[in-house]
């Protein structure tokens, strides 16, 4: 039995929105979902976007293999550290880890910003941020490793 | 007969540490290290499964699932020793930013749970007999 391939190698792979769609969804005329997961990104993309938020947008889950109806994608914003932090920025982690968010946009969302080794909380935030990315890391029954990773202008 | 120790590291460590990743992953814990650990805990116990000629996966005497089973408890058992001698700093109460990561790493494992318990019997099927593909990785490593 063949396993689904990821469509992107290993990680990092810096990718621009237009060749993730390409990827991921042109290549796919026929799929019944990836449209509509699709749909969901864009409208994460473009919230994200608006706040001018210095990041990266990660995409993972089924979305990123060679299947032809995938059930998700995930899409985390991390954001390293020594950004502004304001309450825009805050606003719009809470929306991303909003877990209401993920039923509504067929993408599982999720962000974090990063600590500074000097914070108290550094050694806390990385712990979290080590669990997000291995989830991102493996993509289901393949095995393997990569996603692409969009830098936010 | 001596048994072909190396192989058999080779073939456990590729295989556990694709199955039991996720356990270490749910607890926060130092993954990496862990895994190391567990994995010698693991290599005792299969080894004493090893037959005379060495063959571990091609000849078992107990199936797949069953040893994937074994391996789930073995693992749980190393997760909560790990988790009860591990004490981690207390972060910062009022940090909203640690609030949102922590809910990120909740929500992200709360998913792949979800996820794993509603394709668990999918991917009974396909587990046994071992895929070309994770076969011919074996071999090669």
């Amino acid at each position: 039995m063949s396993l689904p391939e990821p469509l992107f190698g290993p990680s990092p792979v810096v990718s621009s929105v237009a060749q993730v769609e390409s990827v991921c969804v042109n290549h796919y005329p026929e799929s019944a979902t990836r449209p509509h997961i699709w749909e969901g990104f864009q409208t994460t993309h473009t919230k994200v976007a608006d706040t001018k938020t210095p990041g990266n947008l990660w995409v993972s889950g089924d979305f990123v293999v060679d299947h032809d109806d995938p059930g998700f994608a995930q899409v985390h914003l991390r954001v390293a550290a020594g950004v502004t932090r304001d309450g825009i920025l805050l606003d719009l982690l809470g929306w991303l880890n909003d877990p209401s968010q993920t039923e509504r946009l067929s993408c599982d969302l999720s962000a974090l910003v990063e600590s500074p080794p000097d914070d108290p909380a550094y050694h806390y935030v990385r712990e979290f941020a080590e669990i997000v990315l291995d989830s991102f890391t493996t993509h289901g029954d393949a095995g393997k490793k990569g996603f692409p990773i969009i830098p936010l202008p | 007969m001596s048994r072909p120790k190396l192989a058999l590291e080779q073939r456990l460590n590729f295989w556990v540490s694709q199955e039991t990743y996720d356990f270490y992953a749910k607890l926060a814990i130092r993954r990496k290290q862990k895994i190391s650990e567990f994995l010698r805990i693991v290599l005792d116990k299969a080894t004493a499964l090893v037959d005379e000629n060495g063959e571990f996966l091609d000849s078992l005497p107990m199936s797949q699932d069953d040893l994937m089973s074994m391996m789930r408890k073995v693992a749980a058992e190393e997760v909560a020793k790990a988790a009860a001698s591990q004490v981690l700093p207390s972060p910062p109460p009022e940090d909203p930013y640690v609030s949102e990561a922590r809910k990120a790493a909740e929500n992200t494992l709360g998913r792949d749970e979800t996820r794993r318990s509603k394709s668990s019997p999918e991917r009974k099927q396909t587990s046994a007999p071992l895929p070309a593909k994770r076969t011919r990785n074996l071999e090669q490593a």
